[in-house]
């Protein structure tokens, strides 16, 4: 029967599904992952290799066998265990192929700098790290895995004494650092570290520690964002003023302590000095507790729950995204005119709001709110905000034969000037600006090797490749990063990339209001009532009386908006390669109806970006700015154009009006308007596209392509 | 009272008729007892043999967890040891055959069990010599790839 079974079904152990093996390898601790099921066959070790398996590398049962010295590192580790720790370190890197998120060591496990810097380098997607013994880690070693860990959030480590490298590494390279718990005595030297390098972080537990009451009410002041705290079991000290040998157990918390505790979501605190084990035992070692006396595991627990946390949640795609962003500038600068920001993406995320608030230390100016945006990509830079924006800035004469209009423009504001240009004198929609800023130094010096590709000459017809991060930022809404639609990426096809546009006029509503509750619309003038709430600006003369009709319609009904006024007085730039101009504008009527208008030509792909700024003669205390929540024009193949808008003020028309241009008449097409089409919602963000299928597409020539926008919390 | 009855068919062609609760227990009967209600439902990848075994883990299931109410610690302490003595019975390709069939039918109580069983064997063999003759599998590396791992954890760093 059993022979029968046997050759009937064949054994197939070799074939079984991975999905099972691994269940069943679930099963096992490392070390009998690492000794022979790997070797047993391919398929083993396939299954061995799985990334669920080596999620979390748990090497806390594991201690070295060493003897305590007299001498640094005041430990001297066997060979033989030393070896065991590299070959355990040797295979389970090598199987669990850097999808290692979370490390843990034991306290008695010393590991060398080599050591060290192998795992670091085997996983550098670490997320958590408990490395509690440092003993012959010196700071190099310790610093150059940091330095690898750019993912890092959390670490658990001794008390050094030294701690200000460290914690630089970590605020440098680690930008998601946000848990840290230390094992042994707290100081305030330490405490006024953290404060400085790590003033975000989150969460901290100095469980089981020797705590100075000074170090703990300077974290309570110093650390804005932290939420939980954990000093349960600890052994709270003060030191008397007057007798500063003189040291006192702190009993119970007081008023001082717990008021300035009352903001962390959690506090957690153990005094039960009477009934409390662990407390006891802190007690009885001063503050450094001796692990090695007590249940094994016990050092492993932390109420505020490090080591028990399931790491998986953190592993977003989206949020690896902007850490990688983070790189790229680590800390808010203001740019020339004090007018822009430049922060990085995962500092935008955290403190947008906080950044609303800031101003600039220069002029005491806010940010736009249009400064703070969020890159629509993954990969795509804000670098190009970087560099120092040069208003007024215009294309060299001489290259602008081979360079593709505007896009020399734009790149030679970012990069002040593409290498042996001749640079005009500022003129154009960004005289204003120039005046009040100096014009850039003729020999221009590029900030870093990053933008130095800026400074060759673009070929016409391609997006320059430093383009990209502009073309993005562009873009960007307060999307939050996505990897699933790069194909929206304007810089992909470069007849998408986005035209900014000039802004008629800022959006009445306060940056800040934009993120306002919705509320009914309010009243409106005599002017509104005729046409509702959305207030328009006054009547282009040089439009047509066809396209002046505005047609009465339901407030909550989607309404025709007159175009608002247009008027030429962009500069007579002769170059045929400038596609893009910008319009000033007269000041209007400012209603609750923000208009945003750009001229662009249709029928020639638009092949640049220009740089989004408020018309300097008609806004002087705004030029240069990006005005907030501007509109983008995408001339795309099909004459579609594209704008987008932030969200809550909703879209009334689109319109394009014929514009003279170089100071002709208006060429002969008439203008064209229809209704915004609604295609696409992001967070945050309308879209609109001028829908081919109900208007005609517009004739060949140039137009001004304006946007009305209703106030928030009017909706359609 | 009469309780709803499902029909089985394993690959030989053997029907086993079932009450519906306890074929509830698989994930994928239930749910094809939803789409196809009234239908004898053909496992074809599973021997008479296997399916009776699956079975009879799950009606023995779901009597405990029916009848338990009043002594609950006791019943689930008498079901682990049912478990233990349930996989103890079962040999290696018969383990195998079951293992698939828990897997396939979406049973997690039953595929945990027949892991377990797995992972004990396995801990029981010293090195993966051992584990080859246990489990009957080819060693298919090739010299170099040996070669090659061990190069690859070699000493020291």
């Amino acid at each position: 029967m059993e022979e029968g079974y046997e050759s009937r079904r064949g054994s197939r152990w070799e074939e079984l599904d991975n999905d099972i093996l691994v269940r069943i390898f679930q099963k096992f601790s490392i070390f009998e992952l690492t000794s022979g099921l790997a070797h047993v066959c391919s398929g083993w070790r396939a299954a061995c290799c799985d990334p669920i398996l080596w999620k979390t590398l748990d090497l806390s049962h594991m201690r070295s066998s060493f003897i305590k010295i007299p001498l640094e590192p005041y430990v001297y580790v066997e060979r033989r265990s030393d070896e065991a720790l590299t070959r355990i370190l040797k295979l389970s890197m090598n199987l669990s192929g850097g999808n290692t998120r979370t490390l843990v060591f034991h306290f008695n496990l010393f590991l060398s700098d080599d050591q060290l810097t192998y795992t670091a380098e085997r996983c550098p997607g670490l997320r958590r790290v408990v490395l509690p013994a440092w003993n012959r880690i010196k700071k190099t070693g310790i610093c150059k895995a940091i330095r690898i860990w750019k993912d890092l959030e959390s670490l658990t480590m001794p008390s050094i004494a030294n701690p200000p490298y460290l914690l630089t590494e970590i605020a440098k390279n680690c930008k998601g650092f946000k848990e840290l718990k230390i094992m042994g005595p707290f100081e305030i030297f330490f405490a006024n570290t953290l404060i400085t390098y790590l003033p975000n972080l989150k969460t901290l537990s100095l469980r089981c520690s020797a705590i100075k009451r000074e170090a703990l009410i300077k974290i309570l002041d110093g650390l804005p964002d932290l939420e939980v705290l954990n000093i349960s079991h600890s052994y709270l000290v003060e030191y008397s003023v007057w007798q500063p040998q003189q040291k006192v157990i702190v009993r119970e918390l007081d008023k001082t302590i717990l008021d300035k505790a009352s903001r962390l979501k959690r506090f957690l605190t153990c005094m039960e000095h009477q009934t409390c084990v662990m407390c006891q035992r802190t007690e009885n070692d001063e503050g450094i507790v001796r692990w090695y006396k007590y249940e094994e595991g016990e050092w492993k627990v932390d109420e505020a729950s490090f080591v028990t946390k399931s790491y998986e949640a953190f592993v977003v795609p989206r949020l690896r995204a902007e850490v990688e962003l983070c790189e790229v500038f680590p800390t808010p600068v203001w740019n020339s005119g004090c007018r822009k920001m430049v922060v990085h993406f995962g500092f935008l995320k955290a403190h947008r709001n906080h950044l609303l608030d800031s101003q600039c230390p220069a002029c005491g100016r806010r940010p736009a709110n249009s400064c703070l945006r969020v890159p629509r990509q993954p990969g795509s830079r804000i670098g190009c905000h970087g560099a120092r924006l040069v208003p007024g800035a215009r294309p060299p004469a001489d290259g602008a034969g081979r360079q593709a209009g505007a896009a020399g423009a734009g790149a030679a504001r970012l990069c002040r000037a593409p290498v042996g240009a001749g640079r005009q004198a500022a003129r154009g929609f960004g005289a204003a600006g120039a005046r009040s800023v100096p014009p850039a130094p003729s020999q221009p010096t590029v900030p870093e090797g990053r933008w130095r590709q800026l400074t060759r000459p673009l070929r016409p017809g391609r997006v320059p490749l430093a383009l990209k991060p502009f073309a993005a930022s562009c873009a960007a809404g307060a999307r939050s990063v996505s990897a699933a639609r790069p194909a929206r990426c304007p810089a992909v096809r470069w007849r998408q990339v986005p035209v900014r546009l000039c802004c008629r006029r800022p959006l009445p509503v306060a940056p800040g209001q934009l993120k306002a509750p919705l509320r009914p619309p309010a009243p409106v003038g005599a002017a509104g009532a005729s046409l509702g709430p959305a207030v328009v600006g006054a009547r282009p003369p040089a439009v047509r009386p066809d396209c002046n009709q505005t047609r009465r319609a339901d407030p909550n009904k989607l309404r025709w908006i007159e175009p608002t006024r247009q008027t030429d007085e962009g500069r007579t730039d002769r170059s045929t390669t400038r596609r893009c101009q910008a319009k000033a504008a007269p000041r209007g009527p400012v209603g609750t109806t923000g208009a945003r208008s750009s001229s662009l030509r249709i029928g020639t792909p638009v092949r640049h970006g220009c740089l989004p700024r408020w018309p300097a003669n008609s806004f002087p205390e705004a030029a240069g700015a990006v005005p907030p929540g501007s509109v983008e024009v995408w001339p795309g193949r099909s004459r579609r154009i594209w704008c987008r808008w932030p969200g809550r003020a909703a879209c009334r028309s689109v319109s394009l009006a014929p514009v003279a241009r170089y100071g002709r008449r208006p060429p002969a097409p008439p203008p064209v308007r229809c209704l915004a089409r609604l295609t696409r919602r992001a967070p945050g963000w309308y879209y609109a596209i001028w829908p081919a299928h109900i208007a005609v597409p517009p004739a060949p020539g140039w137009y001004a392509a304006s946007f009305s926008l209703a106030p928030p919390g009017y909706a359609a | 009272m009469s309780k709803k009855m499902i029909v089985l068919k394993s690959s030989e062609g053997v029907s086993f008729v079932v009450e519906e609760a306890v074929a509830r227990q698989s994930k994928i009967i239930s749910f094809l007892v939803e789409e196809f209600p009234d239908r004898e439902l053909p496992l074809t990848n599973m021997t008479s043999e296997i399916l009776r075994k699956t079975i009879e883990y799950c009606k023995k299931h779901v009597v405990e967890d029916d009848g338990g109410g009043d002594s609950s610690s006791s019943s689930s302490g008498d079901l682990k040891e049912w478990d233990v003595k349930f996989v103890a019975e079962i040999d290696q390709p018969r383990l195998m055959d079951l293992l698939m069939a828990a897997n396939y039918l979406d049973i997690p109580s039953l595929l945990d069990v027949t892991c377990q069983k797995v992972a004990d064997t396995i801990a029981a063999c010293n090195d993966e010599k051992e584990i080859r003759a246990t489990f009957n599998i080819e060693n298919d590396f090739t010299e170099e790839e040996v070669e090659a791992i061990r190069m690859e954890n070699q000493y020291p760093i």
